[in-house]
């Protein structure tokens, strides 16, 4: 089972509000609004509260990608981060479960803050779409660094409850061997998954406040009956040997905080086809059809703003991470859209319109056009000097202008300044207020790509994840002002109006089918692409040389003196 | 530029001064960060601030390539492309086309080399560097300098230090005219190899300029010479220069060599050393270098350093968890950067806060017995800070002395 915490787990609640709509289907997949809050009864006493629809960040090796720890803590849009704990297995015990003498040992160890972050252990790196070998009957296959090891099922449990985390992921057994996976593969899906989920509850605390807060994968592949069957078998009331391990529960659903949904293998099993999106907002439907309305629902490896969008719409999700977002960081791409579309279409082109007729999402920043570009990244947000020095509008009418807050639209004078000697002169003065400084430049972001400086993926990481962060309150505030129906024809309009196909008539080249998997549209396959040549230039210098000698990994090569 | 020497050791030739230019003060003993390329790897100007550092240097060769002189021109210099308000440095570019182009050839009039964008045969001249230097904006310039390498012998060593010279007269010329030199402090290289007659004439030749002269460095050095060499080099040039002028030693980083050239009177230095070996997932401390990812850290929570003020250290980021993601996550790379540069500036803040208190020889003993109690102190350390009054081994009862130049690494993989 996965044990009580020292101080019973933060209390995790969510509300969820159905909003009325004109359409015949239920309101249970209707758009909703919510709230997750996590409360500390620890002597912090901190409360976390995330509007729902909202975002959350994935951790690779326990980092944000890119990010320090001073750029995870000045990034409000970090709030829920996900650990997956794979990596972790490469040494025995893993180090996560060391830290003998923490409260917190997720949030200690990986330097997260417990009263900005809400931590989520998880067993897998939900965007890794490799193939694996088969899961047993007791053990689960992950993948460290070293190749794939055999996580199991007991020891997961008690990986679990030693590093107390704020939400835990139950183990499900979820196939990644080559697709199509057996009508008997996906019975034994189901059956190891329930089987897993009672030996991670079973006993059961019986304060219901000791419980962990629990997320559930909805399993049972793209096989519609095979979903409806887990999910049913989560709320109907437990019998006999599996009553009794799990007393006092009447049934499973009782003790799950959430649940969740991973997108890539359900398309991977749909052997990646972009006409299939129809296809998984049905499969999501069936698996939710017979669970209670007020858990919040949780979807990981989104592929964008439309899919974000259809799955609102749709499924009534609550939860988006935004792995998607920071991916595009790494190929250089500076967010720029908005929800609702921008009003004015005339004016400056904003990102590029397309051959189709449809505009960026964002800037592809390894664009030579950019090299001479000396504003902010994103044309439809302020920056902090701009925001600053523009009156805020009189009239009630008057559209309010959005603001990026990331230390790359937005810097700041740093609050301190170490001194390293007596004479010392530069200590800020702590009465002169917060200065923003001027918002870095596209053709520094642009120059910092082509010189292979890290530096540009850490400041595109923060604006990318500002910029989800406002599309989720731009579409948080469209619902709540103008409700559902007008929130659909926005998301209409917003479908016609950016490029954010996966697959375009320009990927034939594009290699192996995984890989197209880019948010964007062709934005992001061309800085992909972008990205893949300026890599591969560097790696012919000096960098392959270093990697040769050194027989290791080397991150950055452009050092030259 | 506002240069004033606030104390001297009573020792040694270490002293503490006070730079102040346009873009503010820099208290020397300094160590200058590099950011080739208009950034320090994976940070942002802001978080070099904070870190405490107020003076690092942009690469002017790398710079006329990326972003080029027009682009810098544009935005108003390399402070404004790099959102960096503190002071900043240029090298003249010289260094870089000698090392990084084959076909490079010196004649009296500049450096011919082949653009390595277009291929078209491109002459870099002294008066060209300034001109790049300007548009670049660094607080100080660096003339352009006739590169040897190090090891170099026999004639051409004594032809490049002449021409280094010769190229001074034309840089100085050049930069009055332009009427930048208010704003832009252009130092002399005294160049002359391992050649101390050689280094005699430059000196003294240099010197004699002084009064059209910001600062001094020391090239032609940290290009694998011995150290004793080095040293020797060092302290002839820091004894020739005048005191009334900063002392620049180029291209140095580790932190015996650090200590050793602040002792010899060295008031600068820059090294993508501490940059560098982060990446590699080596800490730097006072106890001597960590390489993080020896199995030994895996299970680790300490921080890289106790008592270090830097954002690693001080939030309890541990060596296990930067064991297991170093040299494969960037932010891993990012975080070890912040505590290395931390590190040299400690070290040198540290060297500032001895030198006023008097207590700087101590400072330099317990330096060296933290850091190589255990495996030795090398040679020639011991040799440089015993020949400006520094017994490295006065008291201790069985000096362990190793001969080489080497540093104390922890550079086997054990993985
Ligand atoms: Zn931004
Ligand atoms: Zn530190």
């Amino acid at each position: 089972m996965i044990r009580l915490s020292r101080m019973g787990p933060p209390r995790l609640t969510f509300s969820a509000s159905p909003l009325p709509s004109s359409s015949p289907s239920s309101s249970h997949f209707n758009p909703r609004l919510g709230c997750l809050t996590l409360q500390r009864d620890d002597a912090t006493k901190s409360t976390i509260k995330i509007a729902t629809p909202g975002l959350l960040t994935t951790a690779s090796r326990g980092f944000i990608p890119h990010l320090s720890r001073d750029h995870v803590n000045s990034t409000a849009a970090i709030r829920w981060v996900n650990i997956p704990f794979e990596t972790f297995l490469e040494r025995v015990p893993p180090v996560p479960t060391t830290l003998k003498d923490s409260l917190h040992p997720l949030h200690d160890f990986f330097k997260y803050d417990t009263s900005k972050h809400i931590v989520c252990l998880q067993a897998r790196d939900p965007i890794d779409s490799r193939d694996m070998p088969s899961n047993g009957r007791d053990h689960l296959s992950v993948r460290c660094i070293r190749g794939v090891r055999k996580l199991r099922i007991s020891d997961w449990n008690f990986y679990a409850s030693s590093t107390y985390p704020d939400v835990v992921v139950a183990l499900s057994d979820i196939p990644f061997t080559p697709p199509p996976h057996s009508q008997k593969r996906i019975n034994k899906s189901l059956e190891r998954s329930t089987q897993w989920l009672l030996d991670s509850l079973s006993p059961v605390p019986p304060n219901p406040e000791d419980r962990p807060n629990l997320l559930v994968h909805l399993v049972g592949g793209i096989n519609p009956s095979a979903r409806q069957a887990f999910s049913q078998a989560l709320t109907e009331t437990l019998f006999g040997a599996e009553a009794h391990r799990v007393k006092p529960l009447k049934n499973l659903d009782d003790a799950i905080t959430g649940y969740t949904f991973d997108l890539v293998p359900l398309r991977k099993a749909l052997k990646w086809d972009t006409a299939a999106d129809n296809t998984l907002v049905h499969l999501i439907q069936t698996s939710l059809e017979s669970l209670p309305f007020g858990k919040p629902r949780i979807v990981n490896s989104v592929r964008g703003p439309q899919d974000i969008l259809r799955l609102i719409s749709a499924t009534g999700v609550d939860l988006f991470d935004s792995q998607w977002a920071v991916e595009l960081a790494t190929f250089g791409v500076a967010l720029d859209f908005t929800f609702p579309v921008p009003s004015s279409p005339t004016g400056p082109p904003l990102t590029r319109i397309r051959d189709n007729g449809k505009t960026d999402i964002g800037h592809n920043l390894y664009d030579g056009k950019y090299a001479t570009d000396f504003n902010r990244l994103s044309t439809l947000f302020l920056d902090g000097q701009s925001k600053s020095s523009t009156p805020t509008p009189t009239s009630v009418t008057a559209t309010k202008q959005r603001w990026c807050p990331c230390a790359a639209c937005s810097p700041v004078s740093p609050l301190i300044q170490l001194k390293h000697s007596q004479t010392d002169e530069h200590v800020p003065d702590p009465s002169i207020p917060l200065e923003y400084r001027p918002a870095y430049t596209r053709a520094y972001i642009h120059h910092l790509l082509h010189t292979h400086e890290m530096s540009a993926h850490a400041l595109l990481t923060m604006h990318n994840l500002s910029v989800v962060d406002h599309f989720f309150a731009d579409i948080l505030d469209t619902l709540e002002r103008d409700g559902v129906d007008k929130f659909v024809q926005e998301v209409r309009k917003f479908r016609d109006w950016y490029d954010d196909d996966v697959v375009g008539d320009d990927t034939e080249d594009l290699g192996e089918a995984g890989e197209v998997e880019v948010a964007g549209g062709i934005l992001g396959r061309e800085a992909k692409s972008d990205w893949v040549s300026v890599d591969k230039a560097r790696g012919k210098g000096r960098l392959a040389r270093e990697k040769e000698k050194t027989g290791t990994a080397v991150l950055e090569e452009a050092e030259v003196v | 530029m506002q240069f004033e020497v606030l104390a001297t050791c009573h020792t040694t030739r270490a002293r503490v001064s006070r730079m102040k230019l346009a873009h503010g003060v820099t208290l020397l003993p300094t160590f200058m960060p590099v950011a080739t390329q208009a950034a320090i790897k994976g940070l942002t100007a802001q978080q070099m601030e904070s870190l405490g550092v107020t003076l690092i240097l942009n690469n002017t060769y790398h710079l006329n390539l990326r972003p080029g002189i027009k682009i810098l021109n544009e935005i108003g210099g390399a402070h404004k492309f790099q959102g960096w308000n503190r002071n900043l440095l240029t090298d003249s570019g010289g260094f870089q086309l000698v090392s990084l182009n084959k076909f490079t050839t010196i004649t009296e009039e500049g450096a011919l080399f082949q653009d390595p964008f277009t291929g078209e045969p491109t002459m870099l001249t002294p008066e060209e560097s300034m001109s790049i230097q300007h548009a670049i904006g660094g607080d100080i310039v660096m003339q352009l300098d006739d590169v040897v390498p190090s090891l170099t012998t026999g004639p051409r060593v004594g032809e490049a230090m002449q021409r280094s010279v010769r190229w001074l007269d034309r840089c100085i010329e050049f930069h009055q005219k332009s009427g930048r030199d208010e704003s832009q402090n252009l130092f002399a290289i005294v160049q002359g190899g391992l050649d101390p007659e050689l280094r005699k004439q430059c000196l003294e030749q240099m010197v004699q300029r002084k009064d059209r002269i910001a600062g001094f460095a020391i090239g032609g050095l940290s290009g694998g010479e011995a150290k004793d060499i080095f040293w020797r080099t060092i302290k002839q040039c820091t004894e020739g220069l005048p005191a009334d002028r900063p002392r620049y030693a180029m291209g140095v980083g580790f932190a015996e060599d650090l200590l050793v050239c602040v002792a010899l009177g060295i008031d600068m230095a820059d090294c993508v050393f501490p940059t560098r070996t982060a990446r590699f997932g080596v800490a730097l401390t006072f106890n001597g270098p960590l390489n993080l990812k020896l199995k030994k850290h895996s299970h680790d929570l300490k921080p890289i350093e106790e008592g270090c003020p830097c954002p690693t250290c001080s939030s309890g980021t541990s060596r296990a968890l930067l064991h297991h993601t170093i040299t494969i996550e960037t932010a891993a790379a990012h975080t070890v950067t912040m505590h290395n540069l931390v590190f040299q500036a400690r070290l040198m803040g540290g060297a500032r806060d001895a030198i006023l208190a008097g207590t700087f020889p101590e400072y330099l003993r317990k330096f060296f017995e933290d850091y190589y109690g255990d495996s030795g102190y090398p040679q020639w350390c011991c040799d440089a800070l015993k020949s400006v009054g520094v017994d490295l081994l006065e008291g201790l009862e069985k000096p362990k002395v190793v001969q080489g130049d080497g540093a104390r690494w922890e550079y086997a993989v054990d993985q």
